[in-house]
């Protein structure tokens, strides 16, 4: 492997549970693992896109990686710094470099302040800028493509879609290595999405972002990201460049995620042939011995019941957690 | 299977149309006559009381037993007391205990109820566990009775009544408080708070409190109403505010005393005693209304 | 076929007004679209364009401060707007089967899964519990629900979100109706999922020969599964035709600006077309086309005036003078 430039972000082996039943004393009993096991990395001014649905353990993935949760098990890295477990004073100053855009943009403002506020609060918080916060405020709201006489409105006189660019707005305060965008869109009429989602293109590409974006909707996620990591049951079952992933999935869920989405397309998306899952997605507090994915995997074998796939590099560049892709027998060919 | 339709009145506003200002709740207060004529009567009460000695027509102690329990004249405009004490004045003085009163009491509440109720909509954990407990141990204790014992231990004196009121109103400000802070404290906004770097302090301070005001308002001004009731209450027991000071409380004990001699003498007190308590209620009523009105918006 | 080839579902002209306190007018206006025997239409359209509002008027299901204040809606030759209570009752839920967007809350959550099935029957067809109750069994088993004899005694609670929705769809088909309304029915569910769920319905309507009328905003959704879509904007109709014309060729600007704006492959990380402005709130609607302040061919005298329909292609309908008058040609981009 070349020497490369520490990445933006890396996170290797990212673990995360959470209580699920506790004993009367207040022992816990069960746990639910959200995340097992996770790597993720974000090149310096590139984009990684997160997609899995519910129950994938992305959210709190991404939460893991903006060191909002503290993760259980794992290493994180920024530029090359080790911050894992970081505390206190010094978690705030790494605060600064990691930023997230939260889904909700109705609630993710605060409603009792201005626009202006919020966009400059994290720069009063950090003490930066405290001679023109007014300027400030200005020039971020005129990054995102918001009128800058908006600093005065309250969040529930704007739309969503404005809401949303105040988040971002607000998350490129600090001027983060990495932003961490968790379903941008979901919340936004379709007319608006494709606003933010030119929002933050041009953010990739005027600004060199770098930036996680985690979505369950694959078409979000393969409109700005330069590579994708597909999560199910808190794991990475395929990661690679994001162009292969779409054209040749190779793990049995990615493609069976991919048939899934409809294209809004009739003639193309009518002469897909589809791979529909049967069987009910599994119990998050109780995966399924093995490969999470076999009880509604079109492919399974009993060895599958047997060894816990793990990441195996198919081609460079591009792991698949499968011991049927790796075998590249003829049923993984699309 | 039955269909609702969740309807709302209209979307948000389109910017540029219909603006907010900065002081909208505020605003749609004013606008509600209840509130205004409420609000007014409590400011009136205020100025009453801070300028009782220039407004009183007579000294509220000066007895002049020859003219006790006569009816209203142009002296006495109600009347005087069983010892010949003015009544307009007694009650103009008497004003001032029925603010002091029920803000001791909110205060304690407040300083009881308020800190331990933020730390567990916050913390959770075991501090909620340990607060919930005491404060409902709190509450199945009955109020009055309470203030009763400690007035008893501790002596009579309106001081030491509203303290122990103050006690036992602390675990529904408690539950208010604690209630409002859990559902804010899930709001994505905090969250972000904590994402750039707030410390928790900040955040409940910046982001939590201006959130939880109204309920927490609301609920003081029930408070303050339910105090004064209290006190009146003590007070009309003998138990509460002492001699030779007044307090609506006492006169209204000191009519009823004299009942079949001068039967309207309980009027000035009484409807000073329930034109205030309604005035509490009102306002915070009104803050409720509005408040969720808009939310519905 | 031999079937009358009379439409099982006819709008003409609704118009729905909000009376009360606040009045507004024209929240939807002048609806016109017809529901065929056995195909699927789409109702599309963004928030606020009226769809649910439409979709709910056809059962009288809205609350009484709105009002249909003109129009005609014929559900198998019954006018709807004027029929008794009793007339409307014994439609729904039997020949017409209604199937909502959340399944959490839109089942009874203290009555068994089975028995909410068998109501439906048991008021319309007078069968008894048990017959009911066997015939709810057949029906879970034929909406893909493994396990149907034990399943028919489970409560919502313990069944996931794509199974409930399953649930809701056996009830809606439980007396075999002629049209089922679906609002929404995927928006809550994970996109694998939302293809199980479009693939029963789909055999459904092909085994049943049921029209389905599907309230969405999901391009992709439309482009899978419909075959005749009606666009709305703003409480206006603006554009109606089979699914392949509409995606080829869209007649309105509207159409063709929300096609342009959403991500698709071949499109990736370049930047969307964004529809400028809002959509107007319901007190605030333009007169004539509602379009018009966010439209780039807007001409101010012609799209002021009201928009009557035209036909620019036999079953291609769109409500713009100007393309109707052939001053206006739509090139759809990319």
């Amino acid at each position: 492997m070349t020497a490369r430039e520490p990445m933006a972000l890396q996170a290797t082996g990212l673990r995360k549970t959470f209580p699920l039943r506790r004993d009367l004393i207040g022992r816990v009993t069960e746990r639910i693992v959200a995340v097992d096991g996770v790597d993720l990395e974000v090149a310096r001014g590139a984009t990684l896109g997160l997609v899995g649905e519910s129950g994938s353990g992305k959210s709190t993935a991404a939460r893991l990686a903006a060191l909002l949760v503290r993760a259980d098990a794992g290493r994180i890295e920024t530029d090359g710094v080790d911050v894992t477990g970081v505390r206190g004073s010094q978690l705030k100053v790494l605060r600064s470099r990691l930023q997230m855009v939260f889904q909700d943009p109705y609630s993710a403002l605060d409603p009792t302040k201005t626009v202006g506020h919020a966009v400059t609060e994290p720069l009063i918080v950090h003490g930066r800028r405290q001679d023109d916060l007014a300027g400030a405020a200005a020039a971020l709201l005129t990054r995102v493509s918001l009128d800058p006489a908006l600093a005065r409105r309250r969040p529930e006189e704007l739309s969503g879609g404005q809401r949303q660019r105040v988040c971002v707005a607000r998350a490129l305060a600090l001027e983060p290595r990495v932003l961490i965008a968790d379903e941008p869109t979901s919340a936004l009429d379709l007319s608006t999405r494709a606003g933010i989602l030119n929002l933050l293109l041009r953010l990739q590409q005027e600004s060199g972002q770098a930036m996680i974006l985690v979505s369950h909707d694959f078409a979000t996620v393969q409109h700005l990201a330069d590579r994708i990591a597909v999560m199910y049951l808190g794991r990475v079952v395929e990661e690679g460049p994001a162009d292969r992933i779409v054209e040749a999935p190779l793990h049995p869920y990615t493609r069976a995620l991919l048939s899934a989405v409809p294209v809004p397309d009739p003639t193309v998306q009518r002469g897909r042939r589809r791979t529909v899952l049967h069987g009910d997605p599994p119990n998050p507090a109780n995966p399924p011995t093995g490969c999470n994915f076999r009880t509604r995997c079109p492919i399974a074998v009993p060895e599958c019941a047997q060894t816990d796939p793990a990441l195996r590099a198919v081609e460079p560049g591009h792991r698949v957690a499968c011991v049927r892709v790796e075998t590249k027998t003829p049923e993984t060919r699309s | 299977m039955t269909a609702t339709l969740q309807f709302q009145a209209g979307p948000a506003p389109a910017v540029g149309t219909a603006r907010r200002g900065r002081t909208s709740t505020v605003a749609s207060l004013m606008r509600r006559p209840s509130f205004v004529v409420a609000a007014g009567f409590l400011v009136f009460l205020v100025v009453v009381a801070a300028l009782a000695p220039l407004i009183a027509p007579h000294d509220p102690s000066a007895q002049v037993l020859e003219d006790r329990l006569k009816g209203p004249s142009w002296s006495h405009l109600l009347g005087t007391d069983d010892l010949g004490r003015d009544v307009l004045s007694r009650l103009v003085y008497a004003a001032r205990l029925a603010l002091l009163a029920p803000l001791i009491s909110v205060s304690v509440a407040i300083l009881l109820g308020v800190p331990a109720g933020l730390w567990a909509g916050m913390r959770r954990g075991w501090v909620d566990a340990v607060t919930g407990r005491l404060s409902d141990t709190l509450l199945s204790l009955p109020g009055l009775a309470f203030a009763l014992a400690v007035v008893a231990v501790l002596g009579p004196g309106l001081f030491n009544a509203m303290v122990a009121m103050g006690i036992v109103f602390a675990p529904s400000l408690y539950r208010v408080v604690r209630g409002a802070t859990l559902a804010v404290a899930e709001e994505s906004y905090i969250e972000s708070a904590r994402a750039i770097g707030c410390s928790t302090r900040r955040i409940i301070w910046v982001h939590v409190l201006p959130n939880i005001a109204a309920p927490f308002l609301v609920q003081v001004t029930i408070l303050m109403g339910v105090a004064l009731l209290a006190e009146a209450s003590l007070s009309f027991l003998g138990l509460g505010v002492q001699p030779p000071d007044s307090s609506w409380g006492s006169m209204l004990e000191v009519a009823y005393q004299n009942q079949y001699d001068a039967p309207l003498a309980v009027l000035p007190a009484g409807t000073a005693l329930v034109l205030t308590v309604l005035s509490f209620n009102t306002v915070g009523d009104a803050i409720r209304d509005t408040v969720a009105r808009r939310r519905d918006s | 076929m031999t079937q009358a080839t009379d439409p099982v579902l006819s709008v003409r002209g609704l118009t729905i007004d909000l009376v009360g306190p606040t009045r507004q007018r024209g929240l939807v206006e002048d609806v016109t679209f017809d529901v065929p025997q056995g195909r699927s239409v789409a109702l599309i359209g963004e928030s606020g364009c009226g769809k649910t509002l439409t979709a709910m008027s056809i059962l009288r299901l809205l609350p009484p401060e709105l009002r249909v204040t003109a129009g005609e809606i014929r559900f198998a030759g019954t006018d709807m707007v004027s029929a008794s209570g009793r007339t409307l009752r014994g439609i729904r839920g039997g020949p017409v089967g209604m199937v909502f967007q959340d399944p959490m809350s839109s089942l009874n959550p203290t009555m068994t899964v089975g028995d909410q099935i068998a109501e439906a029957r048991r008021l319309h067809l007078g069968e008894s519990r048990g017959q009911a109750r066997a015939k709810a069994r057949e029906l879970l088993d034929r909406v893909g629900i493994a396990n149907a004899a034990r399943r028919v005694d489970v409560y919502p609670f313990e069944m996931s979100g794509g199974m409930q929705q399953r649930v809701m769809i056996a009830a809606a088909i439980a007396c075999e109706p002629r049209l089922v309304i679906a609002d929404e029915p995927t928006t809550a569910l994970d996109v694998t999922i939302q293809a199980e769920i479009l693939e029963l319905l789909r055999s459904l309507q092909e085994q049943m020969g049921l029209a389905v009328l599907l309230v969405t905003h999901d391009l992709g959704v439309v482009a899978d599964f419909c075959d005749d879509v009606v666009v709305m904007y703003a409480g206006h109709v603006v554009e109606r035709a089979p699914v392949e014309p509409l995606f080829a060729r869209p007649r309105h600007p509207y159409t063709l600006a929300l096609l342009d704006s959403v991500p698709q492959a071949g499109r990736a990380r370049t930047m969307l077309d964004v529809i400028p402005g809002r959509v107007p709130p319901a007190g605030a609607f333009p007169t004539g086309c509602r379009f018009q302040p966010r439209c780039r061919f807007a001409v101010e005298q012609v799209c002021a005036a009201p928009q009557p329909e035209f036909e620019p292609e036999p079953g291609h309908r769109c409500r713009c003078v100007r393309v109707g008058t052939h001053e206006l040609s739509l090139e759809k981009v990319s």
